[in-house]
């Protein structure tokens, strides 16, 4: 009786277990449909889906598919006229004229007008409570809306670079809930959302360019919850893509993937406080930097890829990068100890690396460089800290010796790397100060001819490799895994993942 | 009628006391939700503007009284990072949570009430003794790392699931549930083999007692004696156990989830409190601590039905 009772509930559980087992088997086959594609992304986005107020780089690059500025950048670096037809630019550099393309329409079936494009920009400009939503809008005088389907921004001083800051996204405006819901111009527009599940695109039918129309008709980003089973999600199908997959996950997958080699585009450093002690000493930040091995750093952070950088400015600005940089510091133990005596430091000192903890490559990174300062006798400590206190501790209160991190720009401009280090900028968090750095700067900002502001960009580089503002490290590799069944991926110089140029391969 | 309204009146301030506490925590923490909102973009003047926005920079108790009454009234806020009505945002989540701690619920009875039984009506056999090893080997195994071995076993090897290929449950409920099953297991299993060893040393204790001789010099079969009288006896100390283990279960799915990449409140919970997004994390909060009194209570209940000797009204 006891023996029967207890064999008919592990009965009961037997099936129960396989019931649900097979159940879940059952599932597994959705994703395979060859008209959409799941892209893990490692962060949700945790943000307001309103174009003109994302803050977060994981945000900006999932809209960039839906919302378009009068130009849209390309994958080498050029501006595209996208919302606009043509563009033409004022000899002075005081005066942008825009045309408007004909047959844009947003997401919801309403054409793109003139008042439209006014709104947007003014709004960046002015977001109502006297705020400026994009800098270097502060340097905009009026915009008007002209004959002829014409828009005119005129600028205070001239700015050649001005074209950069066009890729504002063009938003309708009598969107009452562009927080949530977010209406563009893009290849792509939204369906809908779930916090920590997934973020799910359409194609848009109407859009106006039909040869960069996009390919694939549903695209579901789907967030990750757990790094270290991305490559088993990825050969069962539960994803299909994921940009910046760490190199141990990248390893394990099998030849039904292709691995693609990028750059990260931002400049990782150990970002040095320069107003605190001993920092405040020119020749103990050299004497850092002539300890630094790259190549070390390289090895065993990332399998030895990456662009090893020698300023604030990673090789995908092109003309504005100044690869001899990099060689201005080349590893010399002697020199670094000498550099420290000189400074009154013999026998070395200690001192803290703030590392946000989230960013795993950054901890990595203050690992071996903790290692190689002990050649010189200088202690670091490592002191991990969530990205927010970091945020508000080293970014906006600057309360902080050093930190790893690595800093992208926010546009495609020389001076959105460099402005930052101007004495008084207010994102400038390493207090770095130099008057010959200042005017060095200004003059580039205002110089209109464009070989002359290329020198004076790099004039600026060479200031902060000398002064050795920072200990500059590397352009960190990116690779993006994607299922052989699509093709057509591009890398872009800046943190954008343009799913419009994906298809399914042949 | 009395012991309704004083638990209720209990389970009141104990939610004022944890709300309170959560939110003056908040505010001892460093950042804040404008500065994590506007991450590298913040200039001083934008945070400020912001945190006016947000009504951050009043005092901590109006900012917890607002908050309070708003959600009295039925409104739970807007998050401040997503954006969106913080009850849109979780109430999609609680059914993916909860079904997570049921399923382990039920898992956990149907694998220690026969098991525990089986141990402790064969006590000291060979089969008793290997169930207490492994038993033992068990328990010491906390969740999120029987959640790795579970995903490894039947992710991996067995392909019964596939790793973080979570099915929602409004896309299809059969894929929904076969793949809450298996963190439903890792949550279960440490739980499962405490009921077993609580249930075994219950009886043990029970079987010990005058009341049983007793019984079996009126007359009753070994049988008769264990499941009329020692079970029922020994089951209570187990009911109190389950009571706090449901309750546990909900509370600590959160790394269960992290482990199975469940989209359910954990999650939800964990990047809020790094986005120091406090709309969210105090509903949620609110949300588990009233089922977490709420289960008390039906313990209790549950007591006083099972024995009537303990009346809930004298308590």
């Amino acid at each position: 009786m006891k023996q029967k009772s207890f064999k008919g509930l592990l009965k009961v559980f037997v099936v129960f277990a396989l019931t649900i087992a097979l159940c879940g088997c059952a599932g597994d086959k959705e994703g395979s449909d060859s008209s959409s594609i799941i892209v893990g992304i490692p962060q949700d986005l945790e943000d307001s889906l309103d174009p003109h107020k994302v803050a977060a780089a994981g945000t900006k690059e999932v809209l960039f598919n839906i919302f378009e500025g009068l130009v849209k950048p390309s994958s080498n670096g050029e501006f595209l006229p996208a919302v606009a037809k043509s563009y033409e630019v004022s000899e002075d550099g005081l005066s942008y004229t825009f045309e408007l393309r004909d047959g844009v329409k947003f997401h919801d079936g309403n054409a793109v007008t003139l008042e439209d494009v006014k709104y947007s920009i003014d709004r960046c400009a002015d977001d109502g409570s006297g705020n400026c939503l994009v800098p270097a809008y502060a340097n905009i005088k009026d915009t008007q809306i002209m004959d002829g389907g014409k828009f005119v921004i005129n600028l205070v001083e001239p700015d050649t670079e001005f074209l950069a800051y066009m890729t504002t996204a063009i938003i309708p405006k009598n969107n009452a809930t562009p927080d949530t819901t977010p209406i563009g111009t893009g290849p792509y527009k939204f369906v809908s959302r779930s916090p920590q599940e997934n973020f799910i695109i359409e194609k848009f039918a109407d859009y106006y360019d039909e040869e960069k129309a996009a390919h694939i008709n549903t695209v579901t980003f789907k967030i990750i919850g757990n790094m270290d089973t991305i490559a088993v999600e990825l050969e069962s199908g539960a994803m299909d893509m994921v940009a910046r997959i760490p190199t141990a996950q990248a390893d394990q997958l099998s030849d039904k993937f292709d691995i693609l080699e990028g750059t990260m585009n931002l400049v990782q450093a150990l970002y040095i406080n320069n107003s605190v002690a001993p920092f405040d000493d020119v020749r103990v930040r050299q004497a850092l930097c002539y300890a630094l091995d790259v190549e070390e750093i390289k090895s065993i952070v990332s399998d030895g890829k990456g662009e090893e950088i020698g300023s604030s400015m990673f090789p995908s600005f092109g003309k504005y990068y100044d690869e001899t940089l990099k060689d201005v510091y080349n590893t010399n133990i002697d020199k670094a100890k000498e550099l420290l005596a000189e400074a009154g430091y013999p026998d070395g000192f200690s001192f803290d690396i703030t590392v946000p903890s989230n960013y795993t490559q950054h901890v990595d990174t203050a690992q071996v460089l903790v290692e190689q300062f002990k050649k010189i006798n200088v202690k670091a400590n490592i002191k991990l800290i969530e990205w927010d206190s970091w945020l508000s501790d080293v970014y906006s209160a600057r309360n902080y010796t050093t930190t790893v991190v690595g800093v992208d720009a926010s546009s495609l401009t020389a001076s959105a790397l460099l402005q930052r280090f101007k004495s008084d900028a207010s994102n400038n968090f390493i207090n770095f100060s130099s008057k010959e750095y200042d005017e060095t700067f200004l003059k580039a900002r205002s110089t209109t001819d464009d070989d002359e502001k290329t020198k004076l960009y790099k004039e600026c580089q060479k200031i902060l490799t000398n002064e050795a503002a920072n200990v500059y490290i590397q352009d960190l590799p990116e690779f993006v895994a994607l299922n052989k069944k699509f093709t057509g991926y591009e890398f872009y110089p800046m943190y954008i993942q343009d799913m419009s140029k994906i298809r399914l391969a042949d | 009628m009395k012991f309704v309204i004083k638990k209720f009146v209990t389970m009141v301030i104990t939610i004022i006391m944890v709300t309170l506490f959560v939110f003056i925590a908040f505010n001892l923490i460093s950042g804040d939700a404008a500065i994590s909102s506007l991450g590298t973009q913040a200039t001083p003047e934008r945070i400020e503007s912001l945190r006016n926005e947000l009504g951050l920079n009043d005092p901590v108790l109006v900012q917890y009284g607002r908050w309070a009454i708003n959600f009295l009234k039925g409104d739970m806020g807007i998050s401040y990072s997503y954006r969106m009505p913080v009850s849109t945002m979780i109430m999609d989540k609680v059914p993916v949570t909860l079904t997570m701690a049921l399923i382990a619920f039920v898992l956990m009875l149907i694998f220690s009430i026969p098991v525990g039984i089986y141990t402790s009506k064969h006590e000291d056999g060979w089969i008793d003794r290997s169930i207490i090893i492994i038993n033992q080997i068990l328990m010491a195994i906390p969740p999120f790392f029987s959640g790795i071995l579970i995903t490894f076993l039947f992710g991996r090897l067995l392909k019964l699931f596939t790793p973080g290929g979570y099915i929602s449950y409004d896309k299809n409920i059969f894929g929904f549930i076969g793949y809450m099953f298996f963190p439903a297991l890792a949550i279960a299993l440490p739980k499962a083999t405490m009921a077993v060893k609580m249930l075994r040393s219950s009886v043990l204790k029970e079987a010990k007692l005058d009341y049983v001789r007793t019984a079996y010099s009126k007359g009753n079969s070994t049988n008769e004696v264990f499941y009329h009288h020692v079970l029922k006896n020994a089951m209570l100390p187990v009911i109190t156990f389950f009571g706090m283990t449901l309750t546990d279960m909900i509370a600590g799915s959160i790394i269960v989830e992290q482990v199975f990449s469940v989209p359910g409140l954990g999650r939800i919970l964990l990047t809020s409190i790094s986005n120091r997004d406090y709309p969210v994390v105090m509903a949620i909060i609110v949300i588990i601590s009233v089922m977490v009194l709420l289960i008390n209570m039906l313990v209790d209940i549950l007591y006083s039905v099972l024995d009537p000797r303990i009346s809930i009204e004298d308590k």
